[in-house]
């Protein structure tokens, strides 16, 4: 563990993306004291810029602050990004899982209704979901939970393969650890670390989602959203840039963020790769 | 007089740093003259592959000459410009590799592969010329029907044919100085001894020097002319194979030497003692398909398989890869499932074992398999890998370490390995941990799946020694699995030889050696590597 | 005959996930809240008393769930999809009509994608650990975070509003009708430059950092040492012996991305007002027109398994292991 983390820190890139990540945090857990308004109140001047009237980031075609926006924002982003893929997460490797390790005809029909669900556009069904199902927090999160888990059940299912086979587990058998033993303590520990660092990724995907779902009008009419301010900013890009770009901006940094987290944890958690 | 084709002087390879030691190479001289094979033997972390990679400048990129010369008829390599270099590569100094599987490019038809280093060097020869000399040189590397293989893709060749085909790579261009890196270590024996002998006769026909690098005694024994031992990056000693193998003058040389198993007396007779596991009968068909409607694949693993091991016995299976033998394995304890057949131990049906039945048949039926480095679990002490086995029958956890502690220091490690990990321990250490965590279970019957395989010939004799030392003690009966026919002589009573899931022939082990009735292990017999130098060897020694 | 095989299983396997998909249609009217009839007619239609009747006999929604799902069923395979009473028209028409631009979109995108992603993550691993490695890295890092909808403003903000070299929406000038068909072509390859960079944007730098760290795990390979071994030039060798091994998983990988592609073009054109099934998408979206929606998710689940298809066939090209055994 001590060692991870020291792998973790060696690398600058992780540590950046650390930094950023907990100024994103940081923000969406004192929006409310910054801002105590909610962010759809109309506390301004329709189109002011960046500076001024009071507004950091200007306003809105209605005068709304965009900073408080952001601010805000921050919370939906984050909330939604942990729980759908803690969603897709619990999907996907229980299914890997059982998969991987059963293998046979349970194996070929998991991996058969994996891949077809693969296949589908996974934004379009996003937005079909969420569409029918009335979009709100719920919807958003289950919607994007059902459309991510794929990737991580086809990792779970390889990773959980390869380490089944390898000769430690098949001595633990022979040990006479029982089944549920050998997968809890054997092979899931040395299975985790990719799916680990494929959640954190997950994480930074299922934002992208939400924001992309809230830019076509999609999101929770109770919370604002990054995607929602941009989407509504679109149409006077030509008067206002300051609508779009920054909510982009929070979005873009929030991302990068948790995709150098990940992979700095991957250098971590893989030291093969990282001595490479 | 003959010329001197290579001269390496006092060469000297830097390890990075962080390394286990600050030299790969320390100070290695040697010499290779045309029109002879020379072989550098050495276990592993001799040195021996990282001295041929310097040769063509083909080292890693943290491996830097640090001092000496590498001489090719008086030029010294290790001066040469890369434009130079490239020149000699593939052109006068040819290689060949250990792994014949991943040295061909996997997209590149093997033909193609081969053109393409003739190109190389003449970029001037036209393609219908070209292409005749691949076919040649096809024929002449023993490649049945040069048109078609040469069209063919390296995964629809085995893995002689693929080696076949680097070889006729290296000869391409006609080389003064082939390096052939343990060019027979991934293969069969059978298929080993053709390589050997289709490199011995391009030899002879051509003048080459050949540099030679094996672990395997018994290889320099049937090809060198003259030998160079190494051990930890330094000669320990060197001369005419002849005069080095028979009268060695080095400790170490000598350690070698005897550490090659299959030399003794052959074990005498079986037991008359009851059948403690019998298999009868028993099949297993592997069928993998692309597509429902693609025609499956079958690889039968077992067919008809019939055998008995007999109580304080030691059964030995031994067979090519392909054969069956660790699938038999694995059936035995039901890691796999047969399709059909019975195997009874101590009379009783294991295929019907209920989930308990199971457990304690797998608790008297130990195993022990071949990667030392796959076998333990990376995470878990090592205390911890064998306590789990007693803990799950019911030992408490104070008893269960005591035992565990008892069988560390039984098969020489010590009780302090109980709190260490997997990685801190070598191949052969690892292996006697998978033995002190089978044995913790009190088992009757053991069985090594080529357990002894993956380890240098020093280490694989003390452990075999240590695995006999056990069976005797405990009076444990043995499956041993092997592809080594030297080391089933060693230990086994009784041997079983197997070939594509089929048993061709069983007999006791003395009967086997002395009047082989199967041609297929005549042919494994032939092919052991040295063979007829120990057999004189151990008539030498008889007559002192 | 192996080739017969595979085009057979291809097949099934086709026809296998559009029933699979059409299922997940029909799952989703029956899980709404409320009627299903009201959603099958959308929200427009459902004040219309007479046409939510016709909706309720012609999907048999009375009958049990099993009929139910066969009639559906039976609708889709005669392309029926239903009927957009708030655009008075069938669904499979109003689809028709914008498959042209959506296709022309993705596929100039997957391609630009693949090519780009290919050469810029060839050259990045090449010169692995140097500046212009480090500077490619860091532009498909920042890329590969960025949401697609947002590039595309950035890009019009700059290239159209600024800059005004591009347009900024739409398919064709308005005037384009009187234009030469070359004229045309090149007026429709104008308005095309923004949405396709800007959709392909995004896998490039998935692509590129895929093919980089192939690469650099490729030239460590045994068949590359014999490469050296047989004395090619370090061109030659990565010609030769690496580009096409590395850009496979590149291809295969591409493959997966089709479904993420076909996504990333719904917002792209809503964007640009690209005249597709994307703007057609999020127009429904705002009209709660679900018979529409449920037709598009079907034909774009379609349009993935044409792109994988594509991929296979390219996978094929250039691994000749695939489809070998």
């Amino acid at each position: 563990m001590k060692d991870i983390i020291r792998t973790f820190l060696r690398r600058p890139a992780g540590i950046v993306g650390l930094v950023l990540l907990g100024l994103v945090c940081l923000m969406a857990v004192v929006a409310p004291l910054v801002y105590p308004a909610s962010p759809w109140e109309m506390t301004g001047i329709p189109f002011s810029r960046p500076g001024e009237n009071g507004m950091l980031l200007g306003a809105d075609t209605l005068g709304r602050d965009i900073a408080s926006g952001i601010v805000h924002g921050a919370r939906v982003s984050i909330l939604i990004g942990l729980a759908s893929t803690l969603t897709a997460l619990c999907i996907g490797v229980l299914l890997g899982c059982i998969s991987g390790y059963a293998g046979g005809a349970v194996d070929a029909v998991i991996v058969r209704f994996t891949e077809i669900f693969q296949t589908i556009p996974s934004f379009v069904l996003a937005i079909l979901l969420v569409a029918i199902l009335t979009p709100s927090i719920g919807t958003i999160i289950l919607a994007i939970g059902l459309v991510s888990w794929p990737p991580l059940s086809r990792l779970t299912r390889a990773q959980v393969r390869t380490v089944a086979q390898r000769e430690f587990v098949q001595a633990a058998r022979c040990q006479g650890q029982s089944t549920l033993s050998v997968v809890v303590r054997h092979v899931l520990p040395n299975a985790i670390s990719p799916i680990i660092v494929a959640g954190s990724l997950t994480v930074a995907a299922a934002i992208l989602i939400e924001a992309g779902l809230s830019f076509m009008g999609l999101g929770d009419p109770n919370y604002m959203s990054w995607g929602y301010m941009i989407g509504s900013g679109r149409t006077v890009i030509r008067q206002a840039w300051w609508m779009s770009v920054f909510p982009g901006l929070a979005i873009l940094l929030t991302v990068v963020a948790i995709n150098l987290v990940g992979e700095a944890l991957n250098d971590a958690l893989n030291p093969r790769i990282s001595r490479a | 007089m003959t010329e001197t084709l290579l001269a390496i002087e006092n060469l000297v390879l830097g390890l990075p740093d962080g390394a286990d030691r600050a030299h790969a190479v320390d100070g290695i001289s040697l010499t290779v003259n045309a029109n002879e094979i020379v072989c550098l033997v050495g276990e592993s972390g001799s040195g021996k592959s990282m001295t041929a990679h310097a040769i063509l400048g083909l080292l890693p990129n943290k491996v830097k000459a640090l001092n000496g010369a590498i001489r090719l008829s008086g030029r010294d390599l290790l001066q040469l410009s890369p434009r130079e270099m490239r020149a000699l590569r593939g052109g006068e100094i040819a290689m060949i590799f250990q792994e014949p599987l991943t040295a061909l490019n996997p997209l590149a038809r093997a033909g193609a592969q081969v053109a393409e280093a003739i190109r190389t060097h003449d970029p001037s020869a036209n393609a219908a010329a070209v292409d005749g000399r691949v076919q040649e040189l096809f024929g002449q590397v023993g490649l049945p029907d040069p048109a078609t293989l040469s069209a063919a893709y390296p995964f629809q060749l085995s893995g002689g044919q693929r080696q076949r085909v680097m070889i006729a790579m290296a000869l391409a261009n006609n080389p003064r100085l082939l390096i052939a890196d343990e060019p027979t270590t991934a293969l069969d024996v059978t298929t080993q001894r053709q390589i050997l002998d289709l490199i011995r006769s391009l030899q002879e026909k051509r003048g080459m020097g050949v540099l030679f690098i094996t672990h395997d005694i018994g290889v320099v024994a049937d090809i060198a002319d003259r030998v160079i031992v190494l051990r930890h990056g330094r000669v320990v000693e060197e001369g005419p194979a002849a005069e080095v193998l028979s009268a060695p003058r080095e400790d170490y040389t000598r350690e070698l030497l005897d550490a090659v198993p299959g030399r003794g007396a052959v074990r005498k007779a079986e037991s008359r003692e009851a059948p403690l596991l019998e298999i009868k009968n028993l099949q297993k068909v592997f069928t993998t398909r692309q597509s429902f409607f693609a025609t499956p694949r079958r690889v039968v693993a077992a067919e008809n398989i019939n055998l008995v091991l007999n109580r304080g016995d030691t059964l030995a299976v031994v067979g090519e890869s392909g054969s069956g033998k660790s699938t038999l394995a694995r059936m035995v304890l039901r890691l796999i499932e047969p399709d059909g057949g019975e195997i009874l131990f101590d009379g009783a049906p294991v295929n019907a074992m209920g989930r308990e039945a199971l457990r304690q048949f797998r608790r008297r039926t130990q195993i022990v398999f071949q990667d030392p480095y796959a076998s333990l679990d990376p995470r878990l002490k090592i205390g911890e890998s064998i306590v789990r086995g007693p803990m799950a029958f019911g030992t408490p956890r104070s008893d269960a370490e005591a035992i565990a502690k008892r069988w560390l220091e039984r098969v020489g490690l010590g009780a302090h390995a109980l709190d260490r990990f997997p990685h801190e321990f070598s191949g052969g250490q690892r292996q006697r941990i998978c033995i002190a965590r089978a044995l913790a279970l009190d088992p009757i019957c053991l069985i090594a799946d080529e357990a002894v395989s993956a380890l240098d010939v020093s280490v694989q004799a003390r452990v075999l020694q240590l695995l006999a030392e056990l069976k005797a003690e405990m009076g444990l009966s043995m499956l041993f699995i092997t592809h080594d026919l030297r080391v089933a002589r060693e230990i086994a009573d009784r041997i079983v030889v197997m070939q594509h899931g089929r048993i061709v022939e069983q007999a006791p082990a003395a009967e086997l050696f002395d009047t082989p009735r199967a041609d297929y292990t005549r042919r494994l017999l032939q092919a052991v590597p040295g063979r007829e130098f120990f057999a004189s060897r151990e008539r030498a020694g008889a007559a002192v | 005959m192996p080739i017969i095989s595979s085009l057979l299983a291809k097949l099934t396997g086709i026809i296998l996930t559009i029933l699979v998909i059409a299922t997940i249609n029909f799952v989703l009217v029956h899980s709404a809240p409320g009627d299903p009839a009201l959603v099958i007619a959308g929200q427009s239609g459902d004040t219309d008393v007479k046409f939510i009747e016709q909706v309720r006999t012609e999907y048999g929604l009375d009958q049990p769930y099993l009929v139910q799902l066969g009639t559906y069923l039976g609708k889709v395979v005669r392309f029926d999809l239903g009927y957009s009473y708030r655009q008075r028209r069938a669904v499979s028409d109003l689809i028709l009509d914008r498959l042209g631009p959506t296709l022309l979109l993705t596929l100039t995108a997957f391609f630009l994608s693949l090519i780009g992603g290919v050469f810029f993550g060839a050259f990045a691993g090449l010169r692995h650990g140097k500046w212009s490695d480090l500077a490619i890295s860091l532009v498909s890092l920042l890329l590969y975070a960025t949401p697609v909808f947002w590039l595309g403003l950035m890009l019009v903000l700059i290239f159209s509003v600024q800059l005004e070299w591009l347009p900024a929406f739409g398919y064709a000038n308005i005037r384009a009708a009187s234009y030469s068909t070359f004229g045309y072509a090149m007026d429709v390859a104008r308005h095309l430059i923004l949405p396709a960079v800007t959709l392909s944007a995004i896998y490039m730098a998935v692509y590129t950092r895929l093919m980089r760290s192939s690469l650099i795990e490729i030239s460590h390979e045994d068949h590359v040492r014999t490469a050296r071994a047989k004395g090619l030039t370090e061109g030659r060798i990565l010609r030769g012996h690496m580009l096409r091994n590395a850009a496979v998983p590149v291809v295969t990988f591409a493959g997966l991305q089709a479904g993420a592609l076909i996504g990333g073009a719904v917002v792209v054109e809503t964007v640009f007002s690209w005249p597709g099934l994307g703007r057609l998408t999020f127009d429904a979206v705002t009209a709660r027109d679900y018979p529409v929606l449920l037709g598009l998710f079907l034909v774009m689940s379609v349009m993935v398994i044409a792109v994988n298809l594509l991929t296979d066939l390219l996978h094929r090209l250039i691994d000749p292991r695939v489809g070998a055994h």
